[in-house]
């Protein structure tokens, strides 16, 4: 959708993008000073919270580790601030575009669940966002047009709109028939979904009504006619063996590892016999040091992730055979530590 | 899970002047951003004002003024760094 921010929108976003991407250049010096004090792969304590104490006490006084605590604190708390009043400047503008956008088109969406989230969904403000992630009334657009795509795109590493897409490689067929994404958001990974798999009737479903709508807003600006439904993907209701290929993209680590089995198997149950399962998420701790778990679990504690350490060190794998799958493979993709991919087929 | 997972850590997000400077600092660049844009926009219109700026030698009378605020500004840091008066 074509839009322009304000000047004061368009300043704010870009100086809280640039102080993440400077703060992030301070972490090889904290990981130097540790060095020095000592801690390496060997002294680091196994245990995660004793190492994460152990790294605290370690990095007391120093300047680089206090500037990195102030400025992630700020971006955490204000990141969804900024999007939001950078929003709200041109809601004028854009509200009736957005309206008509959401109500003219062939994809349909159905709130099932309403207030009725799950108990997970409600145990914080997922990301710190203010308000949570229905905290405003377009919180779809907000996270996905201005936060996600003018700030969070440019402190990760990669093209995280082109991973999206790359991923659907590892896939070995071309010809599915329906598909069924679990956590669409605000449908960055579904566009991808319907570029590849253009013949494909596309499914989508999120606890976030907000999010979907703004995946509806997308898919109707592009002419596609996607299903999608307010409702959790662990107990979809949909009829058995209706689907080709179950998929969803950067889930699996905001939700508890009792929901990622129940969706594994509500995937399973979904599928028709010879169908694919593909789950991308985090990066497993299992293939990470223990000064990069140390970092990880800093960015997901202080990043409102509450279900991180229990998704990155999840055995996926065995999680994919326990639900049935075949053929299972969880890996970093193509080599890489991120993203890391979950692969399985139903068998015939 | 806590935010206070780690004290250190913990006591510096704590420190509500580190953020209040952030957020002071987003703010000066929104405006530092805004002057650069309003000196584009003029520029655009024929007038060339970031130089005329740079150059501008103030009078008496504007220097007068200036000096008032900048000394009302720095009186204000300086009360806002030490104890109130009601408490002296």
């Amino acid at each position: 959708m074509e839009f322009q921010l304000r000047q004061n929108g368009r300043a704010a976003i870009a100086f809280l993008a640039d102080l993440a991407v400077a703060s992030s250049r301070l972490r090889p010096k904290i990981d130097a000073e540790l060095l020095a004090k000592g801690l390496n792969q060997q002294t680091l304590a196994d245990d995660l919270d004793e190492r994460l104490l152990q790294v605290d006490a370690a990095l007391v006084g120093s300047p680089s580790a206090r500037a990195v605590a102030i400025l992630s604190e700020f971006s955490g708390v204000n990141h969804g601030r900024v999007g939001q009043a950078a929003f709200d400047e041109i809601l004028p503008e854009l509200e009736p575009k957005l309206r008509e956008l959401q109500t003219r088109g062939p994809t349909t969406l159905e709130a099932r669940l309403g207030d009725r989230l799950p108990e997970y969904q409600k145990r914080c403000w997922i990301h710190r966002t203010t308000g949570g992630w229905d905290g405003h009334p377009y919180q779809g657009f907000v996270h996905g047009e201005l936060v996600h795509r003018e700030y969070v795109a440019k402190n990760y590493p990669g093209d995280i709109f082109a991973q999206r897409r790359e991923v659907l490689s590892l896939l070995p067929r071309q010809d599915y028939r329906r598909i069924m994404e679990f956590g669409t958001s605000s449908g960055h990974y579904t566009m991808q979904l319907a570029k590849v798999f253009p013949q494909a009737e596309i499914w989508g479903c999120d606890l976030s009504l907000r999010m979907l709508e703004q995946a509806q807003r997308v898919a109707n600006e592009h002419g596609w006619a996607w299903r999608l439904f307010q409702l959790a993907a662990e107990d979809t209701g949909f009829e058995a063996a209706s689907f080709d290929l179950v998929t969803s993209y950067i889930v699996l680590h905001e939700i508890p590892t009792e929901t990622t089995h129940a969706q594994m198997r509500e995937a399973f149950r979904l599928l028709r016999p010879g169908g694919d399962l593909l789950f991308t998420d985090i990066t497993q701790y299992s293939a990470l040091d223990k000064a990069a778990q140390r970092w990880a679990e800093y960015g997901a504690v202080h990043g409102g992730e509450p279900f991180w350490r229990e998704a990155a060190t999840l055995d996926l794998a065995a999680a994919a055979r326990d639900a049935g799958f075949v053929n299972v493979r969880s890996e970093g993709f193509r080599g890489a530590k991120y993203p890391w991919v979950t692969y399985g087929h139903k068998p015939e | 899970m806590s935010l206070e997972l780690t004290p250190n850590d913990s006591a510096i997000r704590r420190d509500p002047a580190a953020q209040l400077a952030l957020m002071l600092a987003k703010e000066l660049w929104v405006l530092k951003d805004r002057q650069l844009v309003l000196e584009a926009v003029l520029t655009q219109q024929g007038i060339a004002v970031r130089d005329l700026v740079d150059r501008y030698q103030p009078s008496e009378a504007d220097r007068q003024v200036i000096d008032a605020a900048r000394k009302r500004f720095a009186a204000d840091v300086v009360a806002a760094l030490e104890a109130p008066g009601d408490r002296r």
